[in-house]
């Protein structure tokens, strides 16, 4: 692994170094593309990046898609979402702030759930304003067998994000597509049931394996600097965002990419 | 401040279709995170 690379939080994912996207000179922008392939999270710094730049980048992990809520996304690059706590006159935010400390992979209550996010940190907080990982792989990994094998064929059922739609039903493991690993893919938020199981033995389960995929000991926190770009896989890692304070100013911007229907 | 009380059906932004608009779950505030 080159020393401008290095491993963060085990096998989660690397932060690489001493490149510089906008221009592709030092590092082979293919190469983003393999090391997603093989990580869960790529922490990208210093970068300088205009919109159409990030745009461009994210091509490489798939094809960009608007966020599911208009509200934030920018007006002439309506693939990018602006998050910030940053208000106007009306003291009304001009960007998404995190609700709630919730573990979860974007878009997971839709039928394709994302593939990747690309989360472009343009002015970073001193505290506050972080995202959490964790990785699913290694979570699935952690299970004793008997769990293993009980839900290796069940779905988990999740309230749509559309109205007036059915639920969306997902295994609760994946298989990465490169590298033939298993992900638990999983979360209590909108679960409704899984299919063969009582609705409270459902939901149990689904708590109780949320609740180990997420325990603090394996979770990465990150701290933004500005010119962090963070890309991360959806289908093996679930992601949080920790509260900010407003005497400080917090300014991203994401894009997501088109996902496929998950298998296991 | 949080997503609780900016996302609601009162600030549909102008330039966003009713139709957009009403086929999401605007009840969930995780939704924007999403």
């Amino acid at each position: 692994m080159p020393s401008r690379i290095q491993e963060i939080n085990s096998s989660l994912g690397i932060e690489i170094n001493s490149i510089n996207l906008a221009k592709n000179a030092s590092f082979s922008i293919n190469e983003l593309t393999h090391l997603f392939a093989q990580h869960h999270l790529l922490i990208i710094r210093n970068q300088q990046l205009n919109e159409e730049q990030l745009i461009e980048i994210s091509r490489l992990f798939g094809e960009p898609a608007p966020a599911l809520v208009p509200t934030y996304r920018l007006e002439k690059y309506p693939l990018i979402t602006r998050h910030t706590n940053v208000k106007d006159n009306d003291r009304l935010p001009k960007g998404v702030v995190a609700p709630e400390y919730v573990f979860h992979a974007d878009s997971y209550f839709t039928s394709n759930p994302s593939k990747a996010t690309l989360f472009y940190c343009l002015k970073a907080p001193t505290h506050g304003g972080e995202t959490h990982f964790v990785d699913m792989c290694s979570a699935y990994d952690r299970l004793d067998a008997a769990t293993k094998s009980f839900i290796s064929d069940k779905k988990v059922s999740y309230k749509n994000a559309f109205v007036n739609q059915p639920a969306v039903s997902h295994p609760l493991v994946r298989i990465h597509p490169i590298t033939k690993r298993k992900a638990l893919f999983v979360n209590i938020h909108r679960a409704l049931g899984i299919d063969g199981m009582s609705d409270e033995d459902a939901i149990a389960l689904v708590e109780k394996l949320y609740i180990h995929a997420t325990e603090d000991e394996y979770v990465y926190k990150h701290q933004y600097r500005d010119g962090d770009l963070l890309i991360w896989n959806n289908v093996t890692t679930m992601h949080a965002a920790t509260p900010i304070v407003d005497s400080e100013e917090r300014l991203l911007y994401r894009i997501l990419t088109k996902g496929d229907f998950p298998v296991s | 401040m949080n997503n609780c009380d900016s996302f609601n059906t009162n600030n549909k932004p102008a330039h966003v279709s009713d139709e957009e608009w009403f086929a999401i779950d605007l009840n969930d505030p995780l939704m924007m995170v999403c």
